[in-house]
């Protein structure tokens, strides 16, 4: 008689186990929970005035990937992005790849979404998929930021994810929670109730929106394939994470002789880590989920702490000619990034070619390192109190798409908020105070005299002066009657003006990237501020 | 009752609450100020040509003092009244830079309409800058509210507004109203006495600007006609201008220079508050082009001559 068939029947003279509540599978299931709700409760405090306990940019910090990507494009290490990415990497040596299963909120919300798709999927739940491809996409990612090319961005999950929520989601939650809060009978029962916090005093909009919701859901789809997909297949995060993995000291050990062949646990395992035997399985897939032990009836598989090297595959049978076959996609996409046009500086100066129109948040570096640091994670778009912000299409180039350019029409720089700067996770906004911004210069109004009321037919109209917080609009009288001009010395390119002018829908006084600052440093911007402001007097 | 049928019942409800609290298309329908009771409104031309300018004294006591001569605020506020208070809290700056009313003035009123019986209070302002909740902060609105129990209506949603027809007006024929002042017992205007780059100088019909949704075609339209129009739609039931400190250049806005006048002006006829209010700036009524406009269409008295000027 075969061991199978020996552990078979004393299984069945067990009788049946009720499954225990507190098993590790349900841990991880409330951990996830815990931290999907705290990376959205995270991005509810992502308002201005910022008044968050803990860092609203905490899980980028926790990043490893886009740190990385950060660090190698930039060519700088920047302190503050070091302990949480450095924890999470130790520990990942250390257990294994138990990010993935434990903490990441889009791995919790595949699986969630997997749920739902897992009749279509159960199928394909023991397919093995091609885990080798998000090793390859980690490779096209970091070449590229080897040549200070980002790439990281359009993958990284916690990218993807604050994304979507910050250009979708946020939407229909403002749009169900005002229908509630700005009723007049919800303001006549408990006026308390219109002033909640999370929920934006009036609808906030972003370009994109429809591409970010697509994509999205084209991950999610991807779970009909098979489950956590995404995670198995294209992740570089997670492929990051796998490099870090073969040394865990949490390894999955089965009893041979508990057994009973089943095969639940290769055929459900949602990462496809578990050989089919039942007993070996990809140690760097291993996300630590804990299904298997769930699943295995006579109870043969358990995660003990040991260095057994039985079963516990470390191989990533990478194939050498497409890694860099994809490396190479990372030089044409930095050749792509770096040959577009947006790219092109005029003369020697350095300005680039791109729109006039590409105006970046006060604070910002010097467009070629800012362009390196940014991870697209589009914090500063949600933070940003008047909704200016908005992610870039052709504005910035290929190498600046979805970067953050300020669209005045649609919002301003509203004079006190340093927000933007305040949850810059890689600081591609650097710090600032709200007193400092009176000589970040980021760009220049100028006014259409084709268009203006005043200019151009005549009419009183002083609302570009009534609004600028920084006094910079003066009066000439031309032909009889007191006419607005621009003080270049004083105008920061706000776009608090354009924001406000009345003439539609082109406004008759608009910012331009003439007159932005920030390739000066900051010592040197407040110089030039402050020896115009003398001879002004 | 099995899951499938309880989440059908949670999404009708849902569905039901969401619907029945936006409520558009019925809130849609024109309005217009609620009348005044008849012993209110005849106090109103009893004392309407009263314009009282108080100087000494503290904040507060200056605007117990300028409403004396008006008969009090039990004259205005009846126990049981929803009271509307527009101060301009519009900016984001301090109290100290002179943009916004003086939240100490604000404070007064607050009391005095307490005192007389006020069940409910309302701030509303519908801010130039944004965000809006960072102005209340900014001006010490938020905080003189909260103290006292006040609310504060953030007027910048349009859903708020009802749409107001202006027969009579000259230029603007409908405008857009915040719906807590149509349906306000008393509406009373705190304005604060500014420079102004457009208008010269904003006083109280300027300060209406913050009730009104789509205020800035007004510029296109025609800034003074606009104002003066809106005042036949509109009237505040008691304006008391707030000239503690003034606004003396570079309005509405600021910063600029700041002239601590130490007064407090009231009365019930808004131009002709606003009128006598101009002398601060070392100007005359028929300076302000909306205060004349407003004086042709009959919405009050413009001449100086012709106001009962109390000084308390």
């Amino acid at each position: 008689m075969s061991t199978a068939t020996e552990a078979r029947q004393r299984f069945k003279a067990m009788g049946r186990v009720r499954p225990r509540f507190w098993r590790m599978q349900n841990v991880r299931r409330m951990v996830q929970v815990a931290f999907l709700l705290l990376f959205l409760f995270l991005l509810a405090l992502t308002v201005y005035p910022l008044r968050s306990p803990v860092p609203v940019d905490f899980f980028f910090r926790a990043d490893p990937l886009a740190v990385l990507s950060t660090f190698i494009a930039s060519r700088e290490v920047i302190g503050a992005l070091i302990p949480l990415a450095a924890v999470v990497l130790a520990l990942t040596v250390v257990l294994g790849r138990f990010f993935c299963g434990w903490f990441c909120p889009m791995g919790t919300l595949i699986d969630l979404s997997d749920r739902f798709l897992v009749r279509r999927n159960r199928r394909a739940a023991g397919a093995k998929g091609f885990p080798q491809v998000k090793y390859y996409i980690l490779a096209t990612v970091l070449v590229s930021a080897l040549l200070s090319a980002q790439l990281a961005y359009f993958f990284d999950p916690f990218g993807i994810l604050t994304r979507t929520v910050v250009w979708v989601l946020v939407a229909p939650v403002t749009l169900l929670g005002r229908a509630v809060t700005g009723s007049p009978w919800v303001a006549d029962w408990a006026p308390s109730l219109t002033q909640i916090p999370f929920i934006p005093e009036s609808q906030p909009h972003y370009r994109m929106n429809l591409l970010a919701a697509l994509l999205f859901a084209g991950i999610l789809a991807l779970g009909l394939v098979s489950r956590r997909f995404w995670c198995r297949n294209l992740c570089p995060l997670g492929a990051l994470l796998a490099l870090f993995s073969g040394w865990g000291i949490v390894r999955r050990q089965t009893k041979a002789d508990q057994c009973i062949e089943c095969h639940r646990c290769d055929r459900e395992c949602k990462m496809g880590a578990i050989l089919p035997d039942g007993h070996r399985y990809l140690a760097r897939e291993c996300i630590y989920c804990y299904n298997c032990v769930s699943v295995c009836a006579p109870a043969a598989t358990s995660f003990p702490i040991t260095l057994r090297r039985e079963g516990f595959e470390t191989a990533t049978d990478l194939n050498r000619r497409r890694l860099l076959g994809f490396a190479g996609l990372g030089v044409l996409w930095a050749g792509i990034s770096a040959g577009d046009i947006g790219a092109k500086k005029v003369g020697n100066s350095p300005i680039k070619a791109s729109s006039p129109f590409r105006i970046r948040p006060p604070g910002s570096l010097p467009e070629e390192q800012f362009l390196q640091k940014c991870v697209r994670c589009s914090l500063c778009m949600k933070v940003c109190p008047t909704n200016g912000l908005q992610p870039a299409l052709t504005e910035a180039g290929i190498e600046g798409f979805w970067t953050p350019i300020l669209v005045p029409r649609i919002g301003h720089c509203s004079q006190h908020c340093t927000a933007c700067g305040d949850v810059c996770p890689t600081d591609a906004i650097q710090p600032f105070t709200p007193q400092e911004k009176k000589y970040l210069f980021i760009g220049r109004a100028y006014i259409d005299r084709s268009t203006c009321i005043v200019w151009a037919q005549d009419k009183k109209c002083l609302v570009c002066d009534e609004h600028c917080s920084y006094r910079a609009l003066h009066w000439k009288v031309v032909d009889g009657l007191r006419r607005p001009f621009v003080n270049e010395y004083l105008c920061t390119g706000c776009g608090e003006c354009e924001a406000k002018c009345p003439v539609q829908p082109i406004a008759a006084i608009r910012v331009t990237t003439l007159g932005d600052l920030r390739h000066l440093t900051r010592e040197a911007q407040k110089r030039f501020y402050e020896r115009h402001l003398e001879k002004e007097e | 009752m099995n899951r499938r049928e309880m989440l059908q019942w949670l999404g009708l409800a849902g569905i039901a609450v969401v619907a029945g609290c936006s409520g558009r298309g019925t809130r849609q329908s024109e309005g217009t100020q609620k009348p005044l009771d008849t012993a209110r409104a005849e106090h109103q031309k009893k004392v309407g040509n009263v314009v009282a300018v108080a100087s000494q004294g503290s904040v507060r006591e200056m605007v117990e003092r300028a409403l004396r001569p008006l008969g009090g605020m039990e004259k205005f506020v009846r126990p049981g009244d929803t009271v509307v208070l527009k101060p301009n809290a519009a900016w984001l700056r301090t109290p100290e830079q002179a943009a916004n009313t003086n939240p100490e003035v604000v404070a007064a009123v607050i009391d005095l309409c307490q005192k007389a019986g006020a069940k409910r209070i309302l701030i509303v302002e519908h801010t130039c800058d944004n965000p809006a909740t960072v102005c209340f902060e900014m001006s010490g609105i938020r905080k003189v509210a909260d103290a006292a129990g006040a609310v504060i209506v953030n007027a910048n949603a349009e859903g708020m507004y009802r749409p107001v027809s202006i027969p009579g007006a000259k230029v603007l024929a409908q405008t857009q109203v915040v719906r807590d002042v149509l349906e306000a017992d008393c509406f009373i205007n705190l304005p604060v006495a500014k420079d102004h780059s457009a208008t010269r100088v904003t006083l109280g019909l300027k300060n209406l600007m913050g009730v009104v949704w789509d205020r800035q075609t007004w510029h296109v339209q025609g800034l003074h006609e606009c104002i003066g129009d809106f005042a036949l739609a509109v009237k505040p039931h008691l304006t008391i201008i707030d000239a503690t400190r003034i606004l003396a250049t570079k309005g509405p806005k600021g910063p600029g220079e700041v002239k601590h006048l130490n007064q407090v002006i009231a009365g019930v006829d808004p131009v002709a508050v606003d009128a006598f209010a101009t002398t601060l700036f070392g100007l005359k009524p028929d300076d302000i082009g909306y205060i004349m406009h407003a004086h042709k269409l009959g919405v009050g008295e413009a001449r100086l001559n012709r106001l009962n000027i109390t000084r308390v």
